[in-house]
C-alpha cells in the first residue's frame, strides 16, 4: 500500500526544516480535479488563525461551467500566492510587509499602519483588512471564544481594545507558526480529498518539486509576471 | 449681498453635525464605514484626494503669482495661501482618520519606504505644510521676498499632487488605474478645482470690490482653459481603455459610464464640472458673478472626479467568484458611503469653509475672529 500523501509531505517538511531558512522555498500545489468544494480548508484556516468576520485567507472560488445537460462545477481554492515578485510589498509606505527568505510573504502587524494600499495592489485579492468585527457583536456580550489569542507569526495576538491585528492587513502565511514547529498548514491537513500538496521547492525529492514539473500545472494570472508560488493541477 | 455670514453660520452647524461622524470614527475606527476588503478605499480616501487637490491647486496659483509677479492675481495671492492651508488640513485629517492605526504613523515612518509612492507622501506633506505656513507668515509683510520659497513650494505641491495620481497609476493590479496619464490628470484637476475655489471665495468674500473683480475675471480664463484640458485628459483616458475592447479592462469604465452610479459621471462630472461652467465662462466671462458661479460648480462637482477614480477601480472583482466564495458585508464589490463617512466629509467641508473665512478675516482683513459674531451686514 502506498504511503498517505500527508505522511510523505510530513517527511518533506521535516527534511526542509533541517536546512537553513534561506535554503527552503515553500510552495503549494492544489489539485483542482480532486477538490469537491467542501470549504473545509477555509474553515480550518478561520479556526487556526481565529479569523474574525470579513477576514478570509483561503476562500474557495466556485464557477459553473457549460450548459445543460453538459454542466460542471469548478472549485478553486485561493490562498495567498506568495508571489516571488509580490506587487503588495513594495507599495507599503513603512516596509511592514516583505517576502521572507523561505518564500512566504509576511506582515509585521506591529508596524502596519492599516492604510490598505497592499490590499489594493494584490492582483488576487488575497489580502483582507481586519475591521474589528465580531460574530457576536449584536448579542448581549462578545463571546470569549472570539477574543482568545491567535499565534500568527509565532506571536500571541490577543483580540481586544482595537489592538493588532485589528486595523491591519491580513493574509495567508502558510501557517508559518505551524511550519516552524514541524506541522503542515491547517488547510493541508484538513482537506478531505488530499487536494493540497505542500513542501520545499528546493528539495528535488519533495512531492511538490515533482508535481510542479507536471504539464497539467498552471498558475493564476501568470502573464502578470508576479511568479505565484501556488500551483494548480488541472 | 455678502454671503460670508450665512455661509459662516451654516458651516458652524455643519461642523457640529459632522463632528458626530468624527467622534464615531475616533471610538470605532472604520467599523461604521461601509468600506471592506474588496473596496478598501471609499469616500474618505476620495475626499482626501479632493481636498489635497484643492489645496495644491490654490497654492500653485498663489505661488505662481509670487514667483512670476503676476499683477492680475495681486489681490488674491495671499487668499490662495489661506485656502491652500484651509483645505490641506481637512484633507490630511480625513486620510489620518481613514487608516487603521493612525497614531502608529509617527513611529512606523521611521521605517519609511521611499520605493513606495505613499511613502513619499510622508515626506512631501509635512514639507508642504511647513512651506505653506512659512509663506503665510512671511507674506504678512509685503516687503519680504518669498520668491525662492514659493518656487520650492511649487515643486513640492506638484510632486505630491502628481504623486497622488501615481499612487493609483502604479497599481498594475487595476487596469482602470494603471495609466501614465493619471498623475497628469490629478495635477490638472488640482489646478482646475484649486483656482476655481480661489475665484469663488474671492467673489463671495468681496462681492462689491472692483479690484477683486478683475482678478476673478482673469482666473475665469484660466478655469475655462483647464476645463477643456481636463476634459481632454479624462476622455482620452476613458476612450483609450474603452477601445481596447478587453472586457476585464473596460469593466470599470462600464461601471463609470453605465453602472448604478453613472449619474455621478454624467450629472456631476460632465454637466457640473465641464458643460455648465464652460457654458457660463464662454458666454459670460466678463462678469465676475458668472465666473464665481462657474467656479462653484467646478469646486462642488470635482469630488465626482476623485470618486470616479477611486471606487470603480476597486469595484470590479479581480477573480471570478470572489464575492460568493466567502460571504460577508466586508467582502462585497458594491459600495455606498455610510452615514459616518458622509458626516466625516461634512466635517471636513465645514472645517475648510470656517478656516477660509476666519483666515481671510484675521490675516487679510486684519480683524479679530469675534468680529464675525458682532458685525451687522
Amino acid at each position: 500500500m502506498s504511503e498517505d500523501i500527508l505522511v510523505s509531505m510530513q517527511g518533506d517538511l521535516n527534511r526542509a526544516l533541517e536546512k537553513p531558512v534561506n535554503e527552503r522555498h515553500w510552495v503549494m500545489v492544489i489539485d483542482l480535479k480532486k477538490c469537491v468544494g467542501c470549504h473545509a480548508c477555509t474553515i480550518a484556516c478561520v479556526s487556526e488563525n481565529k479569523l474574525p468576520p470579513g477576514v478570509v485567507y483561503r476562500p474557495v472560488l466556485e464557477e459553473e461551467l457549460g450548459k445543460y445537460p453538459n454542466v460542471g462545477r469548478r472549485f478553486v481554492p485561493r490562498p495567498c500566492m506568495q508571489c516571488d515578485n509580490p506587487p503588495c510589498t513594495p507599495v507599503c509606505p513603512v516596509n511592514a510587509t516583505w517576502k521572507n527568505a523561505d518564500g512566504i510573504v509576511v506582515v509585521d502587524y506591529d508596524r502596519c499602519i492599516g492604510c490598505r494600499y497592499c490590499i489594493v495592489a494584490c492582483p488576487y485579492s488575497a489580502r483582507t483588512s481586519d475591521f474589528g468585527e465580531y460574530y457576536t457583536k449584536k448579542t448581549p456580550a462578545i463571546q470569549p471564544y472570539e477574543q482568545i489569542a491567535n499565534f500568527e507569526y509565532e506571536k500571541k495576538w490577543e483580540r481586544k481594545d482595537g489592538k493588532s491585528p485589528i486595523g491591519n492587513a491580513r493574509k495567508c502565511h502558510y501557517c508559518i507558526h505551524r511550519l516552524n514547529v514541524g506541522m503542515l498548514p491547517a488547510c493541508v491537513t484538513t482537506c478531505i480529498a488530499r487536494v493540497n500538496y505542500f513542501g520545499d521547492k528546493n528539495d528535488p525529492e519533495s512531492m511538490v518539486s515533482r508535481l510542479i514539473a507536471n504539464p497539467r500545472v498552471m498558475r493564476l494570472k501568470e502573464e502578470k509576471g508576479t511568479n505565484p508560488q501556488v500551483f494548480y493541477l488541472l | 449681498m455678502k454671503l460670508e455670514k450665512p455661509i459662516f453660520w451654516v458651516a458652524i452647524i455643519a461642523l457640529i453635525i459632522g463632528a458626530y461622524g468624527m467622534f464615531m470614527k475616533a471610538i470605532s475606527g472604520n467599523l461604521e464605514a461601509n468600506i471592506g476588503s474588496y473596496i478598501p478605499w471609499g469616500l474618505g480616501v476620495a475626499a482626501y484626494a479632493y481636498f489635497m487637490g484643492l489645496s495644491a491647486g490654490s497654492f500653485l496659483l498663489s505661488a505662481a503669482a509670487y514667483v512670476f509677479e503676476i499683477k492680475s492675481l495681486e489681490k488674491v495671492k495671499r487668499l490662495g495661501l489661506i485656502i491652500a492651508l484651509s483645505t490641506g488640513i481637512p484633507g490630511l485629517i480625513l486620510v489620518f482618520a481613514d487608516i487603521g492605526h493612525p497614531f502608529r504613523v509617527f513611529i512606523s515612518a521611521l521605517h519609511l519606504n521611499t520605493g513606495s509612492v505613499m511613502g513619499w507622501m510622508f515626506i512631501l506633506y509635512p514639507l508642504y505644510l511647513i512651506i505653506l505656513i512659512a509663506m503665510l507668515w512671511l507674506t504678512s509683510d509685503e516687503s519680504r521676498n518669498v520668491k525662492k520659497l514659493a518656487a520650492l513650494g511649487m515643486i513640492v505641491a506638484v510632486a505630491f499632487e502628481i504623486g497622488g495620481g501615481a499612487l493609483y497609476g502604479v497599481v498594475g493590479a487595476r487596469p482602470y488605474w494603471n495609466a501614465g496619464i493619471l498623475p497628469i490628470m490629478f495635477l490638472a484637476a488640482a489646478l482646475l478645482s484649486g483656482i476655481a475655489l480661489v475665484a469663488f471665495t474671492a467673489y463671495v468674500l468681496n462681492p462689491e470690490k472692483h479690484e477683486y473683480a478683475e482678478n476673478i475675471r482673469s482666473m475665469g480664463s484660466a478655469i475655462l482653459l483647464l476645463i477643456v484640458f481636463y476634459g481632454l485628459l479624462e476622455f482620452s483616458d476613458i476612450l483609450s481603455i474603452y477601445y481596447s475592447k478587453i472586457p476585464a479592462d473596460i469593466a470599470s469604465i462600464d461601471l463609470v459610464l453605465f453602472g448604478p452610479f453613472a449619474w455621478v459621471f454624467w450629472g456631476f462630472f460632465v454637466f457640473g464640472s465641464l458643460l455648465v461652467p464652460a457654458g457660463l465662462l464662454i458666454f459670460k466671462r466678463r462678469e465676475a458673478w458668472a465666473v464665481a458661479l462657474a467656479s462653484f460648480f467646478v469646486v462642488i462637482s470635482s469630488l465626482s472626479v476623485k470618486l470616479n477614480i477611486v471606487i470603480p477601480g476597486l469595484a470590479v472583482p479581480e477573480l471570478a467568484g470572489l464575492e460568493t466564495a466567502f460571504v460577508h458585508s466586508r467582502l462585497s464589490f458594491s459600495y455606498f458611503p455610510s452615514t459616518m463617512e458622509w458626516l466625516e466629509f461634512v466635517f471636513a467641508l465645514a472645517l475648510a469653509t470656517l478656516l477660509i473665512i476666519i483666515g481671510n478675516r484675521v490675516l487679510i482683513e486684519k480683524k479679530t475672529i469675534t468680529s464675525l459674531f458682532k458685525e451687522v451686514d
